[in-house]
């Protein structure tokens, strides 16, 4: 492995983020001996990560494309700060290469890819060329397809049903499932406008539809010196309208054999695209032809990265830190051992028995579980106001065990012991989840929290839910 | 790393040189002491429209249930639209657009009067009756709250 001075640091970086990512930014900078401000909106001068740093930059408004959104308020905040380095944290600017550029032009340090790996490993058509290249399957399907009538060729060849996609899409948005041709001329209008809308970018491509698959990524960390490990896989198969609600790590329902390709295609991928920092790749497992399939590149810490962290004891964002000052890697392939099993659970503000609708507001009580296999990632505590300008997350309960057995009887126990009044919660519904059979079975592929859970959900009264919530 | 401690003036410059050689419209960051505004066109006059984000998806929310928190200024024989969850209230699709409903625009039942943004869901409000709009209550862009009055309907007289 190469090697290089160790005593390369970050002196002060500024997270350009909010919410519980912008707190674990900050307890990493913490731990590296990095001072740390935070960029801060109106809404969230008072937040946690504001009270635990060093300092904090006033970026604007509350609405995020007056704050968090604007590159220039990013990017003049550091300056402002005397920050040397920016961490954008997932989402908002983490995957815009005009964030990565803008820092290089002005003698800051980007902690994440830049921005050419950015725009090759975000543009989703492009990150399949290079997937292809990289000897990794992708699914079948076009680049970017241009006009209904080639959608329909398209279509007929890989077979419907299938999924239009956004080219610059991610994150489930802008995707559209069409089931026959008759369907392609209206869903392809709608995908399209919804992909400019959301993205500001309409191309789009087809990919064939997995119906019964496994959500697998697989987490790496690459230097600037051209090491690169990965740190294991996570399986993120419980998920509504595309947005992940529960992710594990490792993937155990995954043959032991299919895992160490999908790990090794990831590998293969990163490579490719001279990836630099710690980056995801996502993978669909057909469960039924017993392969797998490229889904996208993520050039950021993800949200559900302290599941990895937690069965390898690997610290992801305190790795990313030293990357970006220009560290090698503190660890390589060998030293990464995988042990016993890990559960996390995105906590919510929605009210799950009415569609899922936001619920912001003021957080009266607010009594997380505790315990040694417990590890909570929040920005929330009793008496915070959950602005509602932003998105939904309060906090990722991540909990481990000896396997993944072992996790599940430790969750339910920490879901049990979770209380939160004045805004609605999805806990309740992690709490259906783990006592479910299927779930305890490892029996679910990326349909069932719709097509079975919440189907069976849709028929649980106000009452039950609430005599539910008081047993535990 | 370099290690050096930059005065104020050094990091006004840096802020004012990054400015020039960006397309960046405005700049506006604070900290402690220091406020730095910097503009390539004249200040916009107050009230002008933030943009909007482009939300995951646009959904319709029922207002039935929906309990009216404080008396708003309804005239009499009018029916009031109410804000079906907190949020942001957005007038019009995106900023530059003309609103969805204006003071004496005739609207439809379904038709769409504005929008209120929650934790980036965009929850289109619609007016559940005929009629014509004879109030609006809140300026776009600010917050609401569930039951809040939003706007007055007049219903039409029926034929």
């Amino acid at each position: 492995m190469t090697t290089a001075s160790q005593t390369s640091m970050l002196r002060r970086v500024l997270v350009a983020n909010r919410g519980e990512i912008a707190v674990r930014i900050v307890r990493a900078c913490r731990d590296e001996g990095v001072e740390v401000i935070v960029a801060v909106s109106e809404a969230d001068q008072d937040s946690l990560a504001a009270r635990l740093a060093d300092g904090i930059v006033h970026i604007g408004p509350p609405s995020a494309t007056q704050s968090y959104l604007r590159v220039g308020q990013i990017v003049c905040a550091a300056l402002l700060a005397r920050c040397d380095a920016v961490h954008p944290g997932y989402g908002f600017l983490s995957e815009q290469p005009a964030l990565a550029e803008a820092c290089a032009a002005n003698g800051l340090v980007f902690v994440g890819p830049g921005a050419d790996v950015i725009r090759r490993g975000g543009d989703k058509v492009a990150a399949r060329a290079a997937a292809r290249r990289a000897g990794v399957p992708v699914g079948a399907g076009s680049d970017t397809v241009a006009t209904v009538q080639a959608a329909i060729e398209i279509g007929a060849d890989v077979g419907f049903p299938v999924l239009l996609k956004a080219a610059a899409g991610g994150g489930g948005r802008g995707m559209v499932r069409v089931d026959g041709p008759a369907e392609l001329a209206t869903r392809f209008a709608v995908a399209s406008s919804e992909a400019l809308s959301a993205f500001g970018d309409g191309r789009l491509y087809i990919e064939r539809l997995v119906e019964n698959a496994r959500h697998v990524e697989v987490q790496l960390l690459a230097d600037t010196y051209g090491n690169i490990v990965h740190l294991g896989d996570r399986d993120c198969s419980l998920q509504r309208r595309y947005q992940k609600v529960l992710e594990e790590a490792p993937a155990t329902a995954v043959p032991e054999a299919l895992r160490h390709r999908v790990a090794e295609a990831a590998v293969a991928l990163g490579r490719e695209l001279d990836y630099v920092g710690a980056g995801t790749v996502e993978f669909l497992v057909d469960l039924d032809r017993d392969e797998f399939l490229f889904l996208e590149v993520n050039t950021r810490v993800q949200v559900e990265h302290p599941v990895t962290e937690m069965v390898t004891g690997v610290d992801i964002v305190r790795e990313q830190l030293r990357i970006a000052a220009g560290s090698p890697l503190s660890l390589t392939q060998d030293d990464v051992v995988v042990n016993g099993h890990s559960i996390e659970c995105r906590i919510n503000a929605e009210s799950v028995g009415s569609g899922f609708t936001p619920s912001p507001g003021h957080v009266v009580r607010w009594s997380p579980p505790e315990g040694p296999c417990v590890r909570l990632d929040t920005h929330v505590f009793t008496g915070y106001d959950v602005p509602p300008h932003y998105d939904s997350l309060l906090a990722k309960l991540i909990v481990g065990g000896t396997d993944r057995d072992d996790a599940i009887r430790n969750l339910r126990a920490a879901l049990a012991a979770f209380e939160v009044d004045g805004v609605d919660t999805t806990i309740e519904l992690h709490r259906r989840i783990v006592d479910h059979p299927d779930f305890q079975a490892n029996n679910v592929n990326t349909k069932w929290l719709e097509g079975v859970l919440l189907s069976d959900h849709a028929s649980m009264s106000p009452t039950t839910r609430r005599d539910a919530a008081e047993r535990g | 790393m370099e290690h050096k401690v930059s005065s104020d003036l050094d990091v006004i410059k840096a802020i004012v040189d990054a400015f020039e050689r960006s397309d960046w419209a405005e700049i506006d960051v604070r900290s402690g002491s220091l406020h730095i505004h910097l503009s390539s066109q004249p200040r916009p006059s107050t009230g002008s429209a933030p943009a909007i984000p482009a939300g995951p998806l646009a959904v319709s929310t029922p207002t039935a249930n929906v309990q009216p928190t404080k008396a708003a200024a309804i005239p009499a024989g009018a029916h009031a639209v109410l804000s079906p969850s907190p949020g942001i209230f957005w007038r019009s699709p995106h900023p530059g657009a003309p609103p969805f409903a204006d003071l004496g625009d005739d609207v439809q039942s379904g038709n769409t009067l504005a929008i209120v943004e929650v934790m980036k869901l965009m929850n289109h409000i619609a007016s559940d009756i005929p009629g014509t709009v004879v109030g609006v209550f809140v300026e776009n862009g600010m917050r609401v709250d569930r039951g809040d009055a939003l706007f007055a309907i007049q219903p039409s007289v029926s034929s």
